[in-house]
């Protein structure tokens, strides 16, 4: 008895059950949110259902549909748009703002945090502001720019101007991010490099351009292949500030599939556009990953 | 080329603290000048305002006869050598080399001759190609030389460029430095804590301490008469011996040892002697009592390291406190260089001869040298 006692405490604590005892709960988290997720919908994809009733298998059939469907090209555009204009903004817009940021300002420690803030205010507070500030009769900006003789605009219940009100919303909601991971980088940049380039005789703008700009470049591509990867995945704040509208406006791939899975009940179809768009982002990175080796130096 | 002026210089980083006190010197045209001290001593702001990189908070600087207190780096037309030679990681060395000309609008044929001049003095020909991180530091510090080379500054400005080498390859670069200097004759200050590099590559050396000069002159001159403690201690490797004696009646009194002295009285001095100067005593002469503890046989000479009465005086130059060798405080430690064939062993008793011309004295008090 005594001997099987020992035995049993041995194995329980033996450093691969205890291993696995911390880890078992993120693990199990992974495997029920990430892993069955993943493969059950990439079985809807080959499928028809509707999630409640039995499923039929149809192989590439959701696939071959998706060319044919105007709302989903229509998405993809908009989501193509959406990306172009939101990864340039938020990026080279948290460079400068970064720059500026990054010198003995008096109450330097305020800005920095106000520019963060937005970033963990959560989406649904930034979309009733954005709501307030673009309402096309009360709102703040039809109000600004009419001071300087422009507007008034519709925002987010023009069709024309909607996607680009988003853009605006979203570039504001998470320039702080990259503000942040901006300012890290510039104060890694050695202070000799500077003064050295100083001493060569290169201005404020030559030393931005020729040792600043390419010291950052790590992490500007770390910052393109992010942005895009998000601004890909637009969901919270079409569905929010919008809901896809006016008309269909504002659909984007995320916001279609949910529709047409949680609300029209054509899951399998929505799992394969939830299966192209992932194609499409794998393909961008790798692409912005390829061109990026070839331009980014990588300090020793 | 020209000639760099200091002139009453004063940096001060805090209200209570002058990293720079007071600096007055002049670089003539075309000379190699070492300011040389431990960390901390002012060396390296010197350099750095001279540079433009730090602004004086009184006195004024001059670089060929113009003011430049308010001119910016790049209008000083000075070059620069950091310590970890500040290559532009991003950058072909054939790029690091151009950057200079490039931002100065230099024409591309001139900036292609200087550039294949300044890589054919420092044989970097076959590197031009390659980034620093493929680059061993032999050959960073190369490309950091010729960075400055190719500028055809009025000045160089070194800051301890040689420190990140290892010991072999430094001896190599300190003389390829030398040769550079003599084959352009460029006014070159050059900043190092190694006074190997002072004695060796300077014209002339300044050794600091505190943000304060504490003396000036050729590097023979330095050594052989140093102004003050800190100087004696600082400069000759192993460093002057200090002990505590006493002039008095015609005679310096240091523990059984009795030296002829015609100067003034002085109740209590600090005497010194260089380590070579010391040697086993032959018959007669003035000697001291000596047992030696350790023995280092460098090959062409033997560092003898040993216990005589008496008491060590501190110079203030020692980068930190000695390890007693042995444990009564009425015994100091000396240092002595022998020829090989004199080598003594361990536990040894004998007796150092000392030569009287070669003794120095400094006051205690105001710790500087006494005139004999």
């Amino acid at each position: 008895m005594a001997v099987r006692g020992a035995n049993i405490r041995r194995a329980v604590t033996s450093d691969h059950v205890v291993g696995w005892a911390f880890a078992s709960p993120a693990v199990l988290l992974i495997v029920v949110f990430g892993l069955i997720p993943i493969v059950w919908s990439a079985l809807l994809s080959f499928q028809k259902t509707n999630l409640l009733s039995p499923a039929h298998w149809v192989g590439l059939a959701n696939y071959r549909a998706l060319p044919k469907d105007p709302l989903f090209e229509q998405s993809m555009v908009h989501s193509a748009i959406y990306t172009v204009l939101f990864v340039p903004f938020s990026v080279a817009g948290g460079l400068l703002t970064a720059v500026a940021l990054n010198r003995p300002l008096r109450g330097i420690r305020i800005y920095r945090t106000a520019v963060f803030v937005p970033v963990v205010v959560s989406t649904i507070a930034t979309v009733i502001i954005f709501l307030w500030v673009f309402d096309p009769n009360f709102g703040l900006a039809n109000w600004l720019l009419g001071k300087v003789g422009l507007g008034p605009f519709a925002f987010f219940t023009s069709s024309n101007g909607a996607l680009y009100s988003i853009v605006a919303m979203t570039v504001w909601g998470w320039i702080g991010f990259n503000v942040i991971v901006y300012l890290a980088a510039l104060q890694g940049i050695p202070r000799e490099l500077v003064e050295a380039a100083e001493i060569d005789g290169a201005g404020a703008l030559g030393i931005f351009r020729n040792v600043t700009l390419p010291l950052l470049g790590p992490v500007t591509l770390f910052l393109v292949v992010w942005s895009s990867i998000n601004a890909l995945q637009l969901f919270d704040e079409v569905y929010l500030a919008t809901n896809g509208g006016p008309g269909t406006a504002t659909y984007v791939p995320v916001f279609y599939l949910y529709k047409l899975a949680f609300q029209g009940g054509i899951a399998g179809y929505a799992a394969a556009i939830a299966y192209v768009l992932f194609a499409v982002i794998l393909v961008l990175t790798i692409v912005q990953l390829m061109v990026g080796k070839r331009m980014v130096h990588y300090a020793p | 080329m020209a000639e760099v002026r200091l002139e009453h210089v004063t940096k001060r980083f805090s209200e209570d603290v002058a990293a720079l006190d007071d600096l007055t010197l002049e670089v003539a045209d075309g000379e190699f000048l070492i300011l040389v001290g431990p960390s901390g001593c002012g060396k390296t702001t010197a350099l750095r305002l001279v540079a433009g990189l730090e602004k004086p908070t009184s006195g004024a600087i001059a670089i060929g006869g113009r003011i430049v207190n308010d001119v910016t780096p790049r209008d000083r037309d000075i070059a620069m050598v950091f310590q970890n030679y500040a290559l532009y990681p991003h950058m072909t060395v054939h790029r690091n080399l151009a950057f200079g000309l490039k931002e100065r609008r230099t024409p591309k044929p001139e900036i292609e001759r200087r550039v294949r001049e300044a890589s054919a003095i420092l044989g970097l020909d076959d590197l031009l190609g390659r980034r620093p991180a493929q680059l061993s530091g032999g050959q960073r510090q190369r490309v950091a030389m010729g960075r400055a080379l190719v500028r055809e500054p009025k000045a160089f400005l070194l800051d301890e460029p040689l420190s990140n080498l290892d010991a072999k390859l430094r001896v190599q670069m300190r003389a390829e430095l030398k040769r550079i200097h003599q084959r352009l004759g460029i006014t070159t200050i050059y900043v190092t804590h190694d006074q190997v590099e002072a004695m060796t590559l300077g014209d002339r050396i300044v050794v600091m301490s505190n943000g304060r000069v504490q003396q000036i002159g050729k590097p023979q001159e330095v050594y052989r008469r140093p102004q003050n403690l800190f100087v004696a201690g600082f400069i000759g490797s192993p460093p002057m011996n200090l002990l505590r004696g006493r002039c008095a009646d015609g005679s310096i009194r240091l523990g059984d040892l009795d030296l002829p002295w015609s100067g003034p009285d002085a109740a209590e001095v600090a005497v010194g002697f260089r380590p070579e100067d010391l040697r086993p005593a032959g018959d007669g002469g003035p000697s001291l009592e000596f047992v030696v503890d350790v023995v280092e046989p460098l090959g062409n000479e033997v560092v003898v390291h040993g216990t005589t009465a008496g008491t060590a005086v501190e110079s203030g130059a020692e980068e930190e406190a000695e390890i007693p060798l042995v444990a009564e405080g009425a015994r100091a430690a000396i240092t002595a260089v022998f020829a090989p064939a004199d080598e003594p062993a361990p536990g040894d008793h004998m007796r150092l001869g000392i030569v009287p011309d070669r003794v120095h004295l400094f006051d205690l008090h105001t710790r500087e040298a006494i005139g004999r």
